[in-house]
């Protein structure tokens, strides 16, 4: 949907340029403003004797230390299960966990002083640090979830073939660029008004309501935007939220809470590293008959959302593929580290890794290609279109999506000139070998709780006609705030220079969804355009009137109403509106239809709809130095009809590239004591420019409207395109698998840095 | 306190340094006492970008990007910082702004103003606006939304809207300028170096963008910082006939500069050198003194016979760089000795020069390991070999015993040799950059890259050139 033929830029992009977009850190200050700043454990599991802030007194400057016991209300912040306290009370249960709030006049002297404070240890416990151990040791955060179709002993023993194997999938960090942070401003009768940068204010309002015991009607929480989310404020963003809302509580002075850099790493949650146990039984063809499978994920400390990832993890096992039958059982282990969370794609990438792991060892195995396997595995009706978790996928895109792939991509002749490439390279003793691979995917739309499918929006129309918007969604870079006020202005037929964009705030649209699983724009431009079609209708209504006509004869176009050969402008029928008293603002409300979920029995229809994606990789490796490349990616993705063309390419290039990193260069080292090493961008590396495909070529898919009534039939954009990223993991095997026979792609781990390539390349 | 005369220009604005009470970043200045908040912090390391300002220091055309939060203010009294703000406002916005905009190269905007601070120096540099340029000026910047391909199609979108930087006269010359209990001493000569020498306790600094990262963040005690960037005697380069002798105050990035003529095997290892940031900031001496185990420098100039000038109390000596490094961080000065200048003979010409790094990303990366290596053959066998590594020791390391075993034989039996008996010879740890087993590994295989290197006359074989 293009408003007025042009395809909009995102509304802040100039502000952004120039430096005058404000985020939270850059608000103004009172005078009187503090800054808190958190004192971290030392050690990753020990009973705490006592918190010794004795060198504070001796500084030139104010300090004032907070802990657990100045709480008034429930030392709490757990999304989903309590026992997650934001301060540590009696015990720490990871290395960085924090145990105390120094506040200070300035950021510096905060963190100087927090470094200060000592923390006497009654004893301390060999921690859990891996997964293995985990699971040895029993350690969950909660019960086994068992995902089983079919009859897994029959299926496997009808097969050809058994393949075992283990790999692993690395965590990784959202490293948003702006780092956590958090202002709170007390006002009168216990009135506190809360500004994050969150994914999610009504998660904020509850968790300062519970730690303040205060209830979630004096609370406003608000974020004009986001520096970066990526999942990492989804829950997350509450326990700093809730930290400098304690200590505006506890001063009733405006404290600030702004995490650095290296706080923010140790502190504050990552995506789930994956440890995987398979069995998977096939034909001679590559049919797989039966896949029996252990999945452990990495919770951390505690489960914050770790039990809805590993969901969605499971639930994402089949990506394009009819398993007859099949067993996996998730485990979500309990170590001491920081308890990870949502990041892009939650859980669904590792699940689809695993899948397509699997078929690239069976694809060995059979000494096929890949795609031979995967073409007769696909969902389809010859095949079978349920998934294990009972939903049906009606309609695959999936032919469609490969057909368009394999023209832009120039797909066959490519794997020849590889073979001959890699074989001139063997001959002339050369060291490159180059790999090209294909990702299908497919992806579940949804949160697979049904109760957070739902928005809220209010709109108000002025008397002179401009229009102020407002939602439940977050902006952190995805468009989504563009998006929205496209779909307003369009419901109202004005240019979309009309919409008056507006912060996110629980006083406006109370009791919303995080803005996550991909579902912004589904749900708030839902209720956005439900609100301003209510206003629309009643201006309708009143233009009739007016106009003595019937109300089917009057139209709205271009920033008017019109009705045969009269017409008025959009803002001289708002004012006639006031004057004759027609309420100009309205709310909006949608919830997903068709959706439902048994967690107990992970049985049910989760996803209102799949959207469907494909990209191609070529990889080039350096086989005496494990160092590789990108060298070519092309992608088409399924958007429906899509609400802005390039604002979801966007989304594509950038998820497509944070998925290389998760697979490539990004690695999370942890000292034996659980310490996190990699806690800044010196150590921890995410893809730089030169990182990127040389080639780089990003179709939508045309012709695409939802099948379902969404949007303007649109599709969500903002996870899938980070697992498609898989395609150029998998171009890495091929390139290890050209090297030599005695190499071992099958054993490659994630993320495939030049150290873990060279440990299965065998030259 | 600050005594009142100490002046910074902000966007040509003089702004009087006032009610600083502690030894700050630029960043921290320009953002919270200014409330100049265009300026990001992502990192507070120099790796992200975010926080890129333009900076002049004198009254010449001689603008460069650095990280505003690895210099602290006391290092840039009297200089003129422009950022984002001093571009342009979305009313009057610079061109590249506009173009950024326009490409939909932000999405959450957080990095937004590094990358046009470092698109906009390159544009004015006069430096050829393509790809791989755009890639090393912006080498220093992340950004996590975008994948960055709008973002190097909006600065070749305005690649010849070169805009000058107005200038300003600079007036400040304090020479000692005080942060809370740290006092800057700043001499213009080596004269006045030897009278600062006599203060109690400091610390020598020359760009800081190690050492700032090392210092607290708040000083309780008292302390001198000798800055050493502006000493004349340290800022020259000259080209002899035989060697290159070069201050040890001359940035990274003036070295790059210097060396595209005379040896030019030298860029790629400089290209890759941090960023243009760190580079513009970073100095010879200030590398070679972190004595870190992995810099980046250290193996090439020891290759290459590099000799270094040390002055101090009793006038200047010169040593050999392989002599220089002692330990873990380590070297050879005494606590008021400085690097005066570096002597780099020209390679033998009959030689061949070879410098490689291997780390997890290409650029602004630390290696895991590298190994820089100047060799002669004749006809097949070597004649002169000199090889020296980074990341395999507590100190960069010469591998003086393996070269010596790998000379007067034939290129691949030396080579069967040193990737057969590499353990003999280093035994590297594991850290985070990469396992023990990784950096043997991978140091045969760059063994093995010398020797298609030589057979088949390759001047390098990286993965960036198939």
């Amino acid at each position: 949907m293009n408003n007025l033929n042009k395809i909009p830029i995102h509304d802040s992009s100039l502000r952004h340029s120039t430096g005058q977009a404000i985020y939270i850190d850059d608000m103004p200050e009172q005078e009187n403003l503090l800054h808190g700043a958190p004192v971290l454990s030392k050690v990753a599991c020990g009973k705490i004797k006592k918190i010794n802030s004795d060198k504070l007194k001796d500084l030139p400057f104010f300090t004032k230390i907070i802990t657990a016991k100045d709480i008034p209300g429930d030392n709490e912040i757990g999304p989903i299960k309590n026992g997650e306290p934001i301060l540590a009370e009696d015990f720490f249960s990871y290395l960085g966990q924090p145990v105390a709030i120094v506040l200070a006049k300035t950021h510096q002297e905060a963190i100087y002083a927090s470094s200060l404070v000592e923390i006497e240890l009654e004893f301390t416990i060999k921690p859990i640090l891996n997964l293995d151990d985990a699971y040895e040791q029993k350690s969950f955060l909660e019960d086994p979830m068992i995902l089983e179709k079919g009859n897994i002993k029959k299926d496997m023993s009808k097969s050809n073939y058994t393949l075992s194997g283990d790999f692993e999938i690395g965590g990784q960090d959202h490293f948003y660029l702006e780092t956590h942070v958090a202002i709170t401003f007390p006002g009168e009768n216990d009135e506190y008004v809360v500004w994050s940068s969150t994914q999610h204010p009504t998660e904020v309002q509850h968790g300062v309501g519970k730690v303040l015991n205060i209830p979630s009607a004096k609370i406003d929480s608000k974020v004009r935007r986001l520096g970066g989310g990526f999942g990492g404020k989804e829950s997350q963003a509450t326990i700093f939220a809730a930290m400098s809302a304690l200590g505006a509580y506890l001063t009733q002075k405006p404290v600030k809470i702004r995490l650095n850099r290296h706080i923010d790493m140790t502190a504050s949650g990552k995506r789930h590293d994956f440890k995987i146990y398979y069995t998977v039984g096939f034909t001679v063809t590559g049919k797989v008959l039966a896949l029996d499978i252990k999945l452990l994920s990495n919770g951390g400390n505690v489960l914050d959302l770790s039990g809805p990832v590993m969901t969605r993890a499971l639930t994402h096992l089949d990506n394009c593929y009819f398993i007859k039958s099949l067993k996996a059982i998730g485990y979500v282990c309990k170590t001491n580290t920081v308890s990870n969370t949502a990041f892009r794609g939650f859980g669904g990438p590792q699940g689809m890794l695993t899948i397509e792991n699997i078929l690239y060892s069976v694809s060995q195995y059979l000494q096929k290609p890949i795609d031979e396997i995967r073409k007769i595995n696909y969902y389809s009706r010859l095949n079978g279109l349920k998934t294990p978790y009972g939903q049906i996928v009606k309609n695959p895109r999936i032919e469609r999506v490969l057909k368009e792939i394999y023209k832009i991509s120039d797909y066959k002749n490519r794997i020849r000139n590889i073979k001959e490439f890699n074989l001139n390279q063997k001959n002339n003793n050369l060291p490159f070998r180059k790999g090209i691979a294909l990702m299908p995917a497919k992806f579940g739309i949804s949160f697979n709780k049904p109760s957070l499918n739902q928005g809220g929006a209010l709109v108000h129309v002025y008397s002179d006609g401009s229009i102020r918007l407002n939602h439940g969604g977050t902006e952190m870079g995805q468009g989504l705030f563009i998006k929205v006020a496209q779909v307003v202005a369009e419901c109202f037929k004005v240019p979309l220079e009309q919409i008056h964009i507006t912060s996110t705030n629980t006083a406006e649209v109370p009791n919303t969804s995080a803005t996550a699983a991909s579902s912004g724009s589904d749900l708030n431009g839902m209720a956005a355009w439900n609100a301003s079609n209510v206003i629309k209708n009643r201006m309708i209504d009143h233009a009739a009137k007016l106009f003595k006509k019937n109300k089917k004869d009057i139209v709205l176009g271009e920033g008017r109403i019109i009705c045969g050969n009269i017409s008025l402008s959009f803002s001289e029928l708002a004012f006639s509106c006031w004057e004759n008293r027609i309420s100009l603002s309205s709310t909006g409300y949608y919830k997903t239809p068709k959706i439902s979920w048994d967690q107990g029995k992970l049985r049910g229809h989760p996803y209102f709809y799949f959207t469907w994606g494909a990209a191609i990789s070529e990889a080039l490796l350096d086989i005496n130095t494990g160092e590789s490349r990108i060298l070519r990616a092309d992608i088409v993705q399924d958007c429906g009809n899509s609400l802005n063309e390039n604002i979801d390419i966007g989304q594509i290039e950038g998820g497509f590239i944070q998925g290389l990193g998760w697979l490539t260069c990004e690695e999370l080292c942890f000292s034996k004591e659980g310490k996190l090493l990699t806690t800044g961008p010196s150590t921890y590396k995410l893809p730089g420019s030169r990182d990127i495909p040389q080639i780089f070529n990003v179709k939508l898919l045309e012709k695409a409207d939802n099948e379902e009534k969404t949007i303007f039939r649109s599709k969500a954009v903002g996870e899938p395109p980070l697992l498609l990223a898989i395609s150029h993991f998998l171009a890495l095997k091929e390139a290890i698998r050209a090297s030599s026979t005695n190499s071992r792609p099958e054993l490659l781990n994630s993320p495939a840095t030049p150290s873990e390539i060279l440990k299965v390349l065998k030259v | 306190m600050t005594d009142s005369k100490n002046i910074i220009y902000i966007n040509n604005k003089k702004v009087e340094v006032t009610n600083v009470y502690h030894d700050i970043t630029l960043l921290d200045w320009l953002r919270n006492y200014h409330k100049i908040t265009g300026t990001k912090e992502g990192c507070a390391e120099g790796d992200c970008g975010a926080c890129s300002v333009i900076i002049n220091k004198k009254n010449k055309e001689d603008s460069k990007p650095i990280n505003s939060c690895l210099v602290r203010l006391g290092q840039v009294i009297g200089s003129n910082i422009t950022t984002i703000e001093g571009l342009g406002c979305d009313k009057n916005p610079h061109p590249l702004q506009m173009a950024f905009s326009n490409e939909y190269a932000s999405q959450c905007g957080y990095c937004t103003p590094g990358f046009i601070i470092s698109g906009v120096s390159l544009i004015n540099s006069g430096k050829v606006v393509n790809n791989d340029t755009i890639n090393d000026a912006i080498s220093g910047n992340l950004c996590r939304c975008t994948g960055y391909s709008p973002i190097i199609k909006a600065i070749k979108s305005v690649s010849d809207r070169k805009t000058k930087l107005k200038k300003v006269e600079i007036i400040n010359k304090e020479k000692k300028v005080r942060f809370g209990n740290i006092t800057y001493l700043k001499p213009n000569n080596l004269k006045e170096l030897k009278d600062y020498l006599k203060v109690k306790s400091f610390q020598f600094i020359a760009g800081g963008t190690d050492l700032n990262l090392q210092r607290p963040i708040i000083n309780e005690k008292e302390n001198n910082i000798i800055c050493l960037s502006s000493i004349k005697e340290l800022n020259f380069i000259k080209k002899f006939k035989e060697k290159m002798v070069l201050g040890g105050a001359v940035t990274i990035e003036n070295f790059l500069d210097s060396v595209r003529s005379k040896m030019p095997e030298l860029i790629e290892i400089l290209q890759r050198f941090g960023s243009p940031q760190i580079r513009n900031q970073g100095t010879i001496g200030g590398n070679l003194c972190t004595s870190s185990p992995i810099g980046d420098l250290a193996p090439l100039l020891m290759v290459l016979n590099s000799d270094i000038n040390v002055f101090g109390k009793n006038g200047i000596k010169k040593t050999n760089i392989k002599n220089f490094f002692k330990g873990y961080r380590k070297n050879i000065l005494k606590k008021d000795e400085i690097i005066l200048s570096i002597e780099i003979p020209y390679p033998n010409k009959k030689n061949k020069i070879f410098s490689w790094k291997l780390s997890k990303r290409y650029d602004q990366d630390i290696s895991t390991i590298s190994l820089a290596i100047n060799i002669q053959t004749q006809k097949n066998i070597i004649k002169e070999i000199q090889m020296a590594a980074g990341g395999v020791a507590v100190t960069p390391k010469r591998l003086d015993k393996l070269c010596k075993s790998m000379l007067e034989k034939k290129l691949d039996d030396a080579i069967d040799f040193a990737t057969e008996n590499l353990d003999k010879f280093i035994q590297p740890i594991s850290d985070l950059r990469g396992s023990s087993h990784y950096r043997l590994e991978a140091m045969k295989g760059l063994f093995r890259r010398l020797q298609i290197c030589l057979r088949q006359d390759k001047e390098s074989l990286s993965i960036m050139e198939v």
